[in-house]
């Protein structure tokens, strides 16, 4: 995976999410120059899913 | 509305009160636990149920004169029967029978109760106290316990069967003792209960110290009554024992209660079907039984069903979930999951309206600012484009004189169906002699989301322009927004398209339209779609069906029979599955056959034609110009119809493409497309994320599968795009999104 945008491999970095005032953490794909992250398909289907589901009933 | 509020909202629902059968009997217990264990074949459970009021079941059963058979609500049924409750309850005692009673360790309490009269009141007083650990002494005359007892019933055996039942609990017998004055007892309390014109020591009750009740047949009870004032002689001294002071003197004579069968049970809707087959250990009578309760609200509502509660539950929900600070609301979903049919006031005997509870819910959750923005975010800004100039349309045939008609053919309906948008508009412009038209929403996406300010803001806005047309007749072809606009203003009057054209048979005659008999219809086969709106206005329904007959159709269906699709309070965001139970029972009986799906609602229509109905529009119906199974426009092609409409009736050229020129050509499949629409995800979003990325060259390149990845932000969600790139040609390969934001901070 590169960032096209700074022509650099990306790197697993562990990465805050927001939502609803809450925060999570999840290790994805970022940029090391400009922080553009990759977020795949399934981790958002799955535990991103999963979290946003329960912070909705926080 | 104030959390007070919701506690009282369901008060007059009377699920779970007694039903008729346990309503009329001294000695009700939960009949329906008793049954639903009886089909089961749990007899120890439903032993200890009937024990617990009936206290000596095998004597009480005995004697039992049936007050249940009387009221029962399968009784009154044409050609049935009422049920046998008092066998099925001798079978589970005769189960039962020459167990002793399980004994419990109570501490004993200092207290002293006397009970005068050994008959079937008078022990069951003693023995309800004696179980709570009282020490307690009954006094008779005879040397037999049980008192009067109907003919037939051995004395020696009841005393038998009273004895044996008194082996769980601690308690003094005195025998061939006769009373004749209090003074003779020292007790803390006394019950008497000497039975028809036994003596009831008026005369020396002044004297005697603390509490003194009288029951039983000495004050006209029947022999279930008096068992029953026994039991209430108990809990009464049990109470007032507990409040004790030592000056305290009470000197009561207990009265027999009224008893009623509540008739609202005999109007209820009820499955009078008995199983096929009975287990083995299950009693047949049980399954006779229908165990009456109210659900009419959860038998039409899958949001009930789905929760398994009942209006005053959910109202209790309400309270716990708003209350402010809450770690944890566990009623979310159900606030957000009512599609505000209200189907259920419809059905509810009271017509308590839980939509309107669950409404008001949502708008304090909103307003709490605890709610997720996403559940209403894409229908929010769908209603923005309504609003924008891009769809948005007011326009008078002839400015300078007010309107007669103002057309307000509904959001949807243009979206869905632009050419018989403006096709409805010149049939009814025929009848109209200066008629307007109104192009926009009527606010009800923001009433739905909770948010009061948008809903008021639209709403100002329809009014301005109806005030601007000379406050004319509203016609609208979508029942939903005829729901939302008829209390907009005291003066407007909003009728259905479908009751305007049954008063106007003239507006017939474009392209085979209503009016002209053996029209359109050929005698096709129809059932009417009635949506959960058109409860809105009465004879809505009939107008309908009686336009579609008058066109040539023949309606297999007509009984009005409205109901919800899912569409309605946009509950799909939040709770998709819920949504899509709505629409399978919508089309249940409908799918996969010939029958023409005949829906007045455009929202209904496109649920129904999506899921594979043959589902037309009425008016498109009337109009000769319904395609069979047309599926439902994209949702980038929604808001292009409505563009269009607004082109086509404000006379302007339409722009082919909204979008600009990228020079670039952005393929995306169908199936992907039907995906994206399930996300709730337009073309043009990702039309303009890959556009931004190619121009930016803030994309993230995949070596491996030669893809490029962009993302964006829109609102409450990030839509990521996958895609391949071929010269100008641009393939879209995946779409998907999140809730959450990113923080890409460097």
């Amino acid at each position: 995976m590169k960032c096209c945008k700074c022509n650099v491999e990306m790197i697993e970095k562990k990465t805050t999410f927001e939502y609803l005032g809450h925060e999570a953490n999840y290790p994805v794909l970022r940029c090391p120059v400009c922080g553009q992250a990759y977020v795949p398909e399934e981790l958002a289907k799955s535990k991103i899913a999963e979290v946003e589901t329960l912070l909705e009933e926080k | 509305m104030e959390l007070a509020e919701y506690g009282v909202f369901a008060d007059k629902c009377f699920r779970d009160t007694p039903p008729p059968c346990a309503a009329v009997c001294p000695l009700a217990y939960d009949v329906r636990e008793f049954i639903r264990l009886m089909r089961r074949g749990s007899i120890r459970s439903a032993y200890k149920i009937i024990r617990s009021s009936l206290i000596f079941p095998s004597v009480i059963i005995r004697a039992c004169p049936e007050y249940c058979r009387r009221t029962c609500v399968r009784g009154r049924l044409a050609g049935d029967e009422s049920i046998d409750l008092k066998s099925l309850e001798q079978v589970c005692v005769d189960k039962m029978a020459g167990k002793d009673p399980e004994r419990y360790n109570i501490p004993q309490k200092s207290a002293r109760i006397a009970v005068i009269g050994g008959g079937l009141s008078g022990l069951a007083c003693a023995y309800r106290l004696a179980s709570y650990g009282y020490q307690v002494r009954v006094f008779e005359k005879t040397a037999l316990l049980g008192g009067e007892l109907p003919e037939g019933l051995d004395r020696q055996w009841c005393h038998d069967e009273i004895t044996r039942e008194f082996k769980a609990v601690r308690c003094d017998f005195g025998l061939e003792t006769e009373i004749r004055s209090l003074a003779e007892i020292e007790a803390d309390a006394i019950y008497i209960a000497t039975g028809a014109g036994g003596a009831d020591f008026r005369e020396d009750g002044s004297s005697c110290a603390g509490i003194i009740m009288r029951g039983g047949a000495s004050t006209g009870a029947d022999l279930m009554e008096s068992v029953q004032m026994g039991l209430t002689a108990a809990a009464d001294m049990n109470n007032l024992l507990l409040t004790y002071r030592a000056e305290r003197r009470e000197d009561i004579t207990l009265e027999v209660p009224e008893r009623q069968a509540d008739e609202r049970y005999y109007s209820l809707h009820y499955d009078t079907s008995v199983a096929k087959e009975i287990p083995d250990k299950g009693a047949p009578e049980a399954f006779r039984c229908m165990r009456c309760s109210c659900s009419e609200c959860y038998d039409v509502c899958p949001l009930m069903g789905k929760h398994k509660q009942y209006p005053k539950k959910i109202c209790n929900e309400m309270i716990v979930t708003l209350k402010p600070n809450k770690s944890r609301r566990t009623a979310v979903r159900m606030i957000m999951g009512c599609t505000e049919c209200h189907m259920c006031r419809e059905a509810c005997p009271e017509n308590i309206d839980m939509g309107k509870c669950l409404q008001e819910a949502r708008t304090d959750f909103y307003e709490s600012g605890a709610m997720s923005p996403v559940f209403h975010d894409y229908w929010l800004q769908d209603m923005d484009f309504c609003e924008s100039e891009e769809a948005r349309l007011f326009a008078i045939t002839d400015e300078s004189r007010p309107a007669d008609v103002l057309y307000f053919p509904g959001c949807q309906l243009s979206a869905s169906m632009p050419e018989l948008t403006v096709r409805s508009y010149e049939a009814l412009q025929k009848v109209s002699e200066n008629p307007a038209v109104l192009l926009g929403c009527c606010g009800v996406p923001a009433k739905w989301a909770g948010h009061r300010s948008d809903h008021r803001r639209v709403r100002d806005r329809i009014i301005s322009d109806w005030e601007r047309a000379g406050r004319p007749l509203v016609v609208t072809a979508c029942p939903s927004c005829l729901e939302n606009m008829k209390d907009m203003h005291p003066d407007m009057k909003v009728v259905s398209y479908y009751s305007f054209a049954a008063e106007h048979p003239e507006m017939a005659g474009i392209g085979g339209a209503a009016g002209q008999t053996g029209g359109v219809g050929h005698g096709a086969r129809v059932k009417v779609i009635d949506p959960c709106s058109s409860v809105s206005e009465p004879g809505m329904a009939e107008n309908v069906r009686g336009l579609l007959e008058t066109a040539g159709y023949e309606i297999i269906n007509n009984d009005p029979d409205p109901a919800c699709c899912g569409f309605g309070g946009h509950i799909y965001n939040a709770v998709p599955a819920l949504h899509d139970t709505f629409a399978e029972r919508r089309i249940e009986d409908i799918a996969d056959t010939d029958i023409i799906a005949a829906s007045y609602c455009a929202n209904c229509r496109d649920i129904l034609a999506y899921r594979g109905a043959d589902a037309r529009h009425v008016l498109g119906m009337l109009l000769g110009t319904e395609e069979t199974r047309r599926q439902p426009p994209e949702l980038s092609e929604r808001r292009d119809n409505r563009r269009t409409v607004r082109g086509i009736l404000a006379h302007s050229e339409q722009e082919e493409d909204s979008g600009e020129d990228t020079g670039m050509e952005i393929l995306i499949s169908e199936e992907l497309i039907r995906r994206m629409d399930r996300e709730l995800i337009l073309r043009e979003q990702v039309n303009e994320i890959i556009c931004e990325a190619e121009e930016t060259g803030c994309k993230v390149y995949d070596e491996d599968d030669n893809v490029f990845i962009s993302h964006k932000r829109f609102g409450a969600v990030t839509i990521w795009t996958v895609y391949s790139r071929s010269g100008d040609t641009v393939t879209v390969e995946n779409v998907y999104l999140h809730r959450m934001t990113v923080r890409e901070d460097a």
